[in-house]
This record gives C-alpha cells, structure tokens and sequence, in this order.
C-alpha cells in the first residue's frame, strides 16, 4: 500500500482530483445550444455547491481548499476547509431559499493542528420587492458542530446580514463591479453576524457564548482580455462590417483578495474568556477556471487570528493550495 | 416587438453593470454568463415586474421566474410573452 503513494503517483493524483474538479466546475456551466431545449446543465449539478462556509451569501466568493500529502513514512497531512450543500428548493415565491450543509475544517499543516466538521440547515431570504438600492441579505444557520483537536460538540446558530447595492454606477456592495473599461473586476461584500453556540454537558468547553461578529471581504482582480464580435450592417445598400465589443462578464486572471473578521465574546460562561478574536486572511488567486458559477484557482494567503467555530485556534502561518467554489 | 427585446436587453444589461451596448448582447448568453448571482436575478425580476406592469396591467414576474441558467432570449420570450 505504502509503495503506491510514491511522489509520481502523488503529482498523477494531484493532477486528476485538479482535473475532476475543473470539469465538474465546467461541466456545471455547461449549456445546450439547441433551441428545444433548456440552457441548463444537469439539475444534478444545479442543486449542489461547494465552498468554504455557507454562513454567507452565495455570491460571496468563499473558495473550499484542498491539499493532501501522504509520505511513504511517517503522518499524512490534510487541508480540507470547506463545505458541501445541497439545495432543497425554494420557498415562498423564492423570497427564501433553503439547503442541507456539511463542512470539514482540518489543517495538520500549521501549528497548532484544526479537525472540526459541521452538519446542519442554512437558509437564506433573498431582496424583497420594493426595496430601495440597498439591501440586506439576512442568512441564518443551524448546525452540529464537533471539534476533534478540543473534542468539544456544540449546537451553533448564526444570523447573518449582508449588504447589497445596487447601482450600475458608483460603488457596488455584494455584487461583481468593473473598473476602468472592465480591466478590473471588484467586489466588496460586508456583513455583521450573531453567533450563538451552545457546549454540550460532559465535554472539555462547558456553558454558551454570544458573539457579534463583523466581516469585510475586498477583492479586485486583473481581467482577461475582452472579446469582440463581428456585426454586420446594411448602409446604402452596403453590406459594413464593424467589431462590437461582447457583453460577457470578464474573466479573471490574477487577483488580490483580503477578508477581515472580527468577533466579541459580549456573553461568556464556560470559562473560557475567549473576548476579542479576529481572523486576517490576505493573499494572491491565479485563475484556471472563473465563470459566475464556479471558479477553480491556486491561491497562496496569509492568515492570521483564529475562528473559534471552525476549530482554528490563534496562530499565523502562509497557506498554498488549491481552491474550488461551485 | 423589436422594441420590446430592446428595452429587456438594456434593463439586463444595466443590472449586469457591464459596459457595452445591446449590439454586443448575445442571445445565448445566460444571466450567469453576464455576471449574475441570484440576487441580481431577484433584481432584474423586480425590474421587469414594474416594466411589465407598465405595459399591460395583470401582468406580472415572480422572484423565482428568473434564474441565472436562463438565456438573455429566454428573459426577452419570458417578457413578450406576457404582453402578447
């Protein structure tokens, strides 16, 4: 068994897994040119997402991350933070939209180890008609939360409320905007959260917390090239050809991206006094696959802080991997 | 009709916050193609709810009657259909 993870079968495994999931983030984008039918990819692929948490909006991008390493001796090391979801529909005149989510938070690469998992309900109400150009997008969360590393179970709900604007001019929150003929792409996307988490009797972290918390995510990305289409036009009788600029979201190439959270214990009775704890995450994503749907991308970051809920504990450390969101 | 498609075409094309004109708006596009997340979708529903309404009074568009696999001609079918 030991003989096949050797470092060729290791970059052969890397290699497919990229490519598994690079074709099923294309394979979900995927549409049917043919008039009789409908421009969807398989509701298999529509109902399912994957990201790094859903206790926020969907439009946020949230990329999962992945890395494995297993030597011939010795521990295997694992970074998987993310999670899955699958949709259960719509409710309501879609106003409110509801999903079954898991995820996994383990890191054996940093120093102080991370091993949590998550099972739980996310639902989330979408802008109301009527509105005004700003809107809020309310996400609540309840879920089974075990912490191996601390073997701590806890109950966690979260309400979380991110802004949104709508302007095709100006500043944009919530949303993709573009800079300077579409060279860049931008997208701000704050929040503020409550955080209730429950201990169960019996384990190493007894009692509750309450925790507000805030939350700003910036990136601005270098875009690919943009695309032109010929037109042509009927002038005097003329057949004139002219090149129209194509309306299509820009592709990313590089990109800058940065989140901030920062949290307060405001109720606290297991003991812990946890008060202030932050996260700081701030790096570079090279793009290999970046539509609206899904992106797959490489991305090298620096994190700082902790997350109390995904079992990160307070450390800094650089983090390369691979990084999905679909 | 040709004016109906136009006017679709340039309250998608505002929400999606591309630049460009509706020359460059293909048919085959999808929403998720110009950028849309289903917020955005919500929005562009809301819009042509009120443009809709405008048109033809008893007409309407729900939240959920646009989603972000559907094509920029589906939107504009979705739209005459209702004022036909």
């Amino acid at each position: 068994m030991l003989n096949f993870f050797t470092m060729k079968n290791m970059v052969i495994m890397t290699m497919l897994l990229f490519s598994t999931l690079a074709g099923y983030s294309m394979q979900r984008d995927s549409i049917k040119k043919d008039s009789t039918s409908k421009s969807s990819a398989h509701p298999f692929f529509r109902n399912w997402s994957v990201k790094q948490t859903f206790q926020t909006p969907d439009g946020q991008q949230s990329p999962a991350t992945f890395a494995l390493s297993i030597p011939a001796s010795g521990k295997n090391n694992w970074l998987v933070d993310g999670g899955i979801s699958v949709s259960l529909g719509k409710l309501d005149n879609a106003i409110w939209t509801s999903k079954l989510i898991g995820e996994i938070h383990r890191n054996t690469l940093i120093d102080s180890a991370q091993y949590n998992y998550q099972l739980g309900y996310s639902i989330e109400k979408f802008k109301d008609k009527g509105e005004g150009n700003y809107s809020v997008i309310w996400i609540g969360n309840i879920k089974y939360v075990r912490d191996v590393i601390d073997t701590g179970n806890s109950i966690v709900t979260t309400l979380n409320f991110s802004f949104y604007r709508e302007k095709r001019h100006g500043f944009n929150l919530g949303r993709p905007g573009y800079l300077h003929d579409q060279v860049y792409t931008y997208q701000l996307n704050p929040s503020v959260e409550a955080q209730y988490q429950q201990y169960f009797g019996g384990d190493k972290h007894k009692g509750a917390i309450v925790r507000p918390v805030f939350n700003l995510s910036a990136a601005i990305a270098v875009n690919k090239k943009r695309e032109y289409v010929e037109k042509t036009d009927t002038v005097n009788g003329v057949r004139v050809k002219r090149l129209v600029r194509k309306v299509i979201a820009p592709t990313k190439a590089w990109e800058l991206a940065m989140s901030y959270v920062n949290r307060y214990a405001v109720l606290d009775n297991t003991g812990d006094k946890e008060g202030y704890t932050k996260l700081l995450r701030a790096g570079v994503n090279y793009y290999f696959v970046n539509t609206n749907k899904s992106t797959v991308s490489l991305g090298g970051n620096y994190n700082i802080g902790s997350d109390p809920i995904n079992g990160l504990k307070e450390q800094h450390y650089w983090q390369f991997a691979l990084q999905v969101q679909f | 009709m040709a004016t109906i498609k136009n006017d679709v075409k340039q309250i998608i094309l505002e929400i999606s916050g591309l630049d460009g004109d509706i020359d460059g708006l293909s048919d085959d596009s999808t929403l998720s193609d110009l950028g849309f997340n289903d917020t955005m979708c919500r929005e562009l529903a809301q819009r042509l709810d009120a443009y809709v309404k405008s048109k033809k009074l008893g007409t309407s568009i729900g939240s959920d009657d646009i989603t972000t696999d559907m094509t920029v001609a589906e939107v504009v079918a979705l739209v005459i259909g209702l004022l036909a």
